[in-house]
């Protein structure tokens, strides 16, 4: 079974009411725990205030399966839903690559620093 | 030649040149070699003329009575069924052989099912044409030239339109098992499990079955085009099985799936890593099975300028958008 590591903590920015939430990801994401991660971030958003930004920190995460990508895109619509926006931080390279392919940086905007996606947010 | 026959060559030509233009585009890249096609069709009337030409010399002299025991046990509509079945079936066959054989010469011809398509209708084209010439000198010197003329027109209508959806069906199938490995990765995408042998499997499938249906419809054709029935009823079948069939063939030919261009041989290297481009992939098919067919068509469109020569995104993409044309034509 892959592994993946995973963080969830708020920033808080000046100016806005509701903190970020900021999920880091660490590792590989795979058929064998896109499943268990995914819940986790549903609670999460599910639990935010409305008009609350919710940031992806990718840098750590090395492979995501397209099984990751759909979930993506599906909390993109349930945080939009709510008044939030989605960025996704420093994806590496193939990330990127992959998730620029499937057209979800048309939707989510990428930011190469986590300061720059604080700002967006 | 004589006159007769001359003039029934000129008969024959109108509708050959009819349907070509209904059915083929003038500007198509193998419009030569299509020709070429069409004349060797204009051969494959002679196997069945020499069946009937070995028939007429061997058991036709016999005093012997071969049939006389079958006829005793087939009603006079069986007994047509089963002659005019067979010499459907037998037609049809030549028919494929003519294609199989031309596309395992020259395989740059068949680029796209419709390619495929329009070959197996060249080939019919061609047969139509010379069993025309044959029935027209046949009925103008039994009943003369009065007498050609409603055969003339139900011929070049009917008859000459079916020979050419039965080839169409056949070759349209024998297109996609031509493309089977592209079209076994795209149900491999979409998530079914397949294998070397499912590869195989589906090209025999695929060829049996466009064989099969072709050879049914012209064995049902041939058949209620001989039998008798109260009030003619069997023409009206003929009449509304063509009208059927030309319907299904112009649906095919206007399938934007059936009209995808496949790569053969050497193709472009993709500038996406094959790990990337596998999880591209496995969304497309998970889209395409949940039917998001315009986020489908938009992540083939970028693949596509990453991997310009993948058949299979090629498949996800033209299929998914006949999906959408049928979404919105409901």
């Amino acid at each position: 079974m892959a592994e993946v590591k995973y963080t969830f903590s708020e920033l808080l920015v000046t100016g806005k009411t509701n903190p970020i939430k900021l999920i880091a990801l660490e590792g590989i994401l795979d058929e064998s725990n896109a499943d268990d991660f995914a819940p986790k971030v549903y609670e999460v958003i599910e639990q935010m205030p409305n008009e609350t930004s919710v940031i992806l920190d990718l840098e750590k995460l090395s492979y995501m399966n397209s099984k990751s990508i759909g979930y993506i895109a599906d909390y993109y619509n349930k945080v939009t839903a709510k008044g939030g926006k989605i960025i996704i931080a420093k994806p590496a390279r193939n990330v990127k690559e992959t998730l620029c392919v499937v057209g979800l940086d048309q939707m989510i905007p990428f930011t190469q620093t986590l300061e720059e996606a604080k700002l967006q947010a | 030649m004589d006159f007769k026959t001359l003039i029934c060559i000129v008969l024959a030509c109108l509708p050959a040149i009819i349907w070509s233009y209904v059915f083929l585009n003038r500007r198509d890249k193998n419009f030569k070699t299509y020709l070429w096609i069409f004349l060797g069709g204009t051969l494959t009337v002679f196997p069945i003329l020499g069946y009937q030409l070995l028939y007429s010399n061997t058991i036709g002299q016999t005093s012997y009575d071969f049939v006389g025991p079958l006829r005793k046990v087939l009603t006079p509509n069986m007994w047509y069924v089963v002659l005019y079945s067979f010499v459907g079936i037998t037609e049809e066959f030549i028919k494929f052989m003519i294609v199989k054989i031309t596309d395992k010469r020259n395989p740059e011809i068949i680029t796209t099912l419709a390619d495929s398509l329009k070959l197996g209708i060249l080939a019919a084209l061609g047969f139509a044409f010379s069993e025309n010439i044959i029935y027209f000198v046949r009925i103008w010197t039994r009943h003369g030239f009065d007498g050609l003329v409603g055969p003339f027109i139900f011929r070049s209508i009917f008859t000459v339109c079916a020979h050419l959806i039965f080839s169409g069906i056949f070759s349209y199938y024998y297109g996609i098992s031509k493309f089977a490995r592209d079209f076994i990765d795209f149900e491999k995408w979409k998530g079914e499990k397949v294998t070397i042998v499912d590869y195989y499997k589906f090209r025999r499938k695929y060829v049996y079955t466009g064989l099969f249906l072709s050879m049914i419809l012209h064995a049902i054709f041939n058949t209620m085009l001989s039998i008798k029935l109260p009030n003619n009823i069997n023409i009206l079948f003929v009449i509304l099985q063509v009208a059927a069939m030309f319907m299904f063939l112009q649906y095919l030919l206007n399938q934007k799936t059936g009209n995808l261009t496949f790569i053969l041989g050497e193709k472009y290297h993709s500038t996406m890593s094959v790990e990337n481009e596998e999880v591209v992939l496995e969304l497309i098919g998970q889209w395409y099975n949940e039917k998001k067919f315009k986020e489908v068509i938009g992540v083939c469109e970028r693949l596509l300028k990453r991997d310009p020569d993948n058949n299979v995104v090629k498949i996800f993409m033209n299929k998914s958008k006949d999906e959408l044309e049928k979404l919105e034509d409901q």
